[in-house]
């Protein structure tokens, strides 16, 4: 076992150290919108432009073939120098890609990579509606094969960055009289299709995070099918591992510098007879329990991707996102009621721009991506081998 | 970057586990006969060299066996008496065995002491070891400990002579290998305590399936499983900083001291509500798992220091 860096390990942090010190926007994020999503997708595709996307994607499809060893030195790094983070190109990067990557036609691997890689595509999930949530198998929206095309009707909900997106992943009942989890199938869709109805949600903290998305007889060709009509169930499945192990190693490193931040808070602020909060004996044992959960998640990161490279795989992989989801969670809670009477606006200071909504989004960690007791179950079946209720 | 064993760790793991399993006297047998005392003791004081990466992966097989014999506290005692330059007191203890106390003076609680040749005292405050010699004569009273892995006495201290003693940055570096092998110990329990719920809430069954079909018992294995691997991660972490000399040492070993104490006291406690009734005798392991881990939160680097080390 090391921690220290190989000679290759330490030139590639060097370069990216080197290359986002001069690269990293210095202008602040536009909060929402095309803005928005026009700054995500200029970043991405300086980050392209310089070989830094796609770290761990296979060179054939324009990454740079290196391993998620290296994927988390480079988001150390980004951590290091505050760079953006993917936004609403995530699902895209962290979903979208490898999925195709893994089940894609060499068709879809063309049409689609190369332009993720680039900021060009922003894509979203397709998976919840309203009647399928945590039983996620229980769907309904329709697929009908129609000559060579799939004819869709139904809807899904929940949809991060729907509103934002130019394609989804859509995971549809194609075969009503098969057993449920077998009468599925995975297509990918452009969402300027004829059809297709985007109605942004309002969240929790007042912003448009998701939506619902209508489909009324959109007309999707069958070489947009990712494996065969049938196949849905297996590859969701497949995808499960990417969502919530690699995807989260960047929030993961973000979160240890948020910590930091929650510390110095408890540093500066005093409480109401002018001492720091963090004298105080219950803030500093509350802190210290953040701090060594998030060494904790630090160290399962980086034990799950030295498994991955050294074994293929790690089922670590499923433990990382609830993980961060939970801890996550208690630190921004934790930096909000530091903030007392100054955490009742979301403005009104600048430490209170920052936590008190991140307090608010953080509700979604626990939900998202499968909820905290969907997760659970995943870890007590595949990891553990418990047997299903 | 490499968190993966390497493959000497896991044939130690393997070897050790054999032993382990098989029961309270051959642990101790082996700590002596397999050279796991000097495993982390450099070779020119007659130790094997090896890593505190290796000794955590040892730790933790001992820690998972709830039957640990005074391992930690005769292996720093050799220690001690080695960076004191005592290396006739070294070779003396390869026989034998210590005790501990986390005291120097006075009338105090200690462990292990009453079958002990030396004890080892530790003034985390002052950050000093020191060795004393032990004799039937400095035990006023023997205890009744809460963990059953040990034994408990109250000891005379006021005898004076002293066999060895290290301070300043001698003293600090053996607190720290203490603090990670008390957290790997811990880390072993939070995985033992996790397969224990396992194995039984697949077998035990009732409303005619097995326990480990309801969520309310398999979220809590969900729990304990993602609390051990965790536990595990942030040991070999925290002993990997210290051997490689990261500048974040310090803060991580208050890390994995910490996790590992709520991670151990955590799962103890859950594995003995999995296991029901049976989990509340004294002949199922549950509770000395409990004991143990409960008996070495209290040991090197307790929450007060690191809260100190993990807020600064």
């Amino acid at each position: 076992m090391r921690l220290r860096p190989t000679p290759e390990e330490r030139q590639f942090a060097d370069l990216a150290a080197e290359w986002l010190s001069r690269n990293v926007p210095r202008e602040p994020r536009p909060p929402a919108g095309e803005p928005m999503a026009a700054f995500d997708r200029a970043w991405q595709r300086l980050q392209y432009d310089a070989g830094w996307a796609g770290v761990a994607w296979p060179k054939e499809y324009g990454g740079a073939g290196l391993s998620l060893v290296e994927q988390m030195i480079w988001f150390e790094q980004c951590a290091r120098f505050d760079a953006p983070e993917p936004g609403v190109l995530n699902i895209a990067l962290g979903h979208a890609g490898p999925v195709l990557i893994a089940e894609g036609t060499d068709t879809q691997r063309q049409d689609h990579l190369a332009a993720i890689l680039r900021g060009d595509q922003v894509w979203a999930q397709g998976f919840s509606e309203p009647e399928a949530g945590s039983d996620l198998a229980a769907l309904r929206t329709r697929g009908v094969v129609d000559g060579d095309h799939l004819v869709v009707d139904g809807t899904k909900i929940w949809t991060t960055g729907a509103h934002l997106s130019d394609w989804q992943e859509l995971l549809v009942r194609t075969d009503p009289a098969a057993a449920r989890h077998r009468g599925l199938s995975f297509a990918i869709v452009d969402l300027t299709t004829p059809g297709v109805e985007v109605r942004p949600i309002t969240a929790m903290d007042g912003k448009v995070h998701f939506a619902q998305v209508f489909y009324d007889g959109v007309r999707i060709p069958l070489r947009n099918l990712v494996g065969g009509l049938g196949d849905g169930w297996k590859v969701a499945m497949t995808t499960l591992g990417f969502e919530r192990g690699t995807m989260t190693l960047g929030t993961v490193i973000r979160l240890l510098k948020l910590i930091d931040d929650v510390k110095e808070l408890a540093r500066t602020r005093v409480d109401c007879r002018g001492q720091p909060l963090s004298t105080s004996d219950e803030v500093a044992a509350r802190l210290a329990d953040l701090e060594a959960e998030g060494v904790a998640l630090h160290a399962l990161a980086v034990a799950f991707v030295s498994e991955v490279k050294r074994t293929g795989s790690s089922s670590a992989g499923s433990m990382i996102r609830p993980l961060y989801a939970e801890l996550s969670q208690r630190v921004k809670r934790t930096g909000a009621e530091l903030l007392g009477r100054d955490g009742l606006t979301t403005d009104g200071t600048d430490e209170a721009a920052r936590f008190v909504p991140a307090y608010l989004h953080s509700f979604g960690h626990t939900i998202g991506t499968g909820t905290a007791e969907v997760q659970r179950n995943v870890i007590a079946h595949r990891v553990l081998g418990l047997p299903r209720g | 970057m490499d968190l993966y064993p390497t493959d000497e760790q896991r044939e130690l793991v393997t070897a050790a586990r054999a032993v382990t399993r098989a029961g309270a006297a051959d642990v101790w047998t082996a700590a002596t006969g397999q050279g796991w005392l000097a495993l982390g003791l450099p070779e020119d004081a007659g130790g094997l060299g090896g890593s505190l990466a290796d000794e955590a992966r040892l730790y933790a097989e001992i820690g998972a066996s709830a039957v640990a014999g005074p391992v930690l506290a005769t292996s720093t005692a050799v220690r001690v008496a080695a960076s004191a330059g005592r290396l006739d007191l070294v070779e003396r203890l390869a026989e034998g065995r210590a005790g501990h106390a986390f005291a120097t003076t006075g009338s105090v609680v200690a462990f292990d002491a009453r079958d002990a040749d030396v004890l080892l005292l530790v003034d985390e405050e002052s950050g000093s070891l020191r060795l004393v010699p032990m004799t039937d004569a400095m035990v006023v009273a023997d205890l009744t400990p809460l963990d059953p892995a040990v034994t408990a006495e109250r000891v005379d201290l006021s005898g004076g002579e002293v066999l060895a003693e290290v301070t300043g940055a001698a003293a600090e570096h053996e607190l720290v290998r203490a603090a990670v092998l008390v957290a790997a110990m811990l880390a072993g329990i939070t995985n033992a305590a996790t397969d224990l719920s396992v194995a039984y809430a697949g077998l035990r069954e009732q409303f005619g399936k097995p326990i480990g079909a309801f969520q309310a018992i398999s979220h809590r294995c969900a729990d304990m499983a993602m609390r051990a691997r965790a536990a595990t991660a942030v040991t070999d972490f925290a002993a990997v900083s210290v051997d490689e000399h990261h500048p974040d040492a310090r803060r991580r070993v208050a890390a994995a001291r910490r996790h590992t104490e709520t991670a151990a006291l955590e799962n103890t406690r859950a594995t003995i509500q999995v296991h029901g009734a049976t989990g509340f005798t004294w002949e199922h392991d549950a509770h000395r798992l409990l004991k143990r881990a409960t008996f070495l939160a209290a040991g090197f680097l307790p929450r007060t220091a690191q809260t100190e080390a993990l807020t600064a």
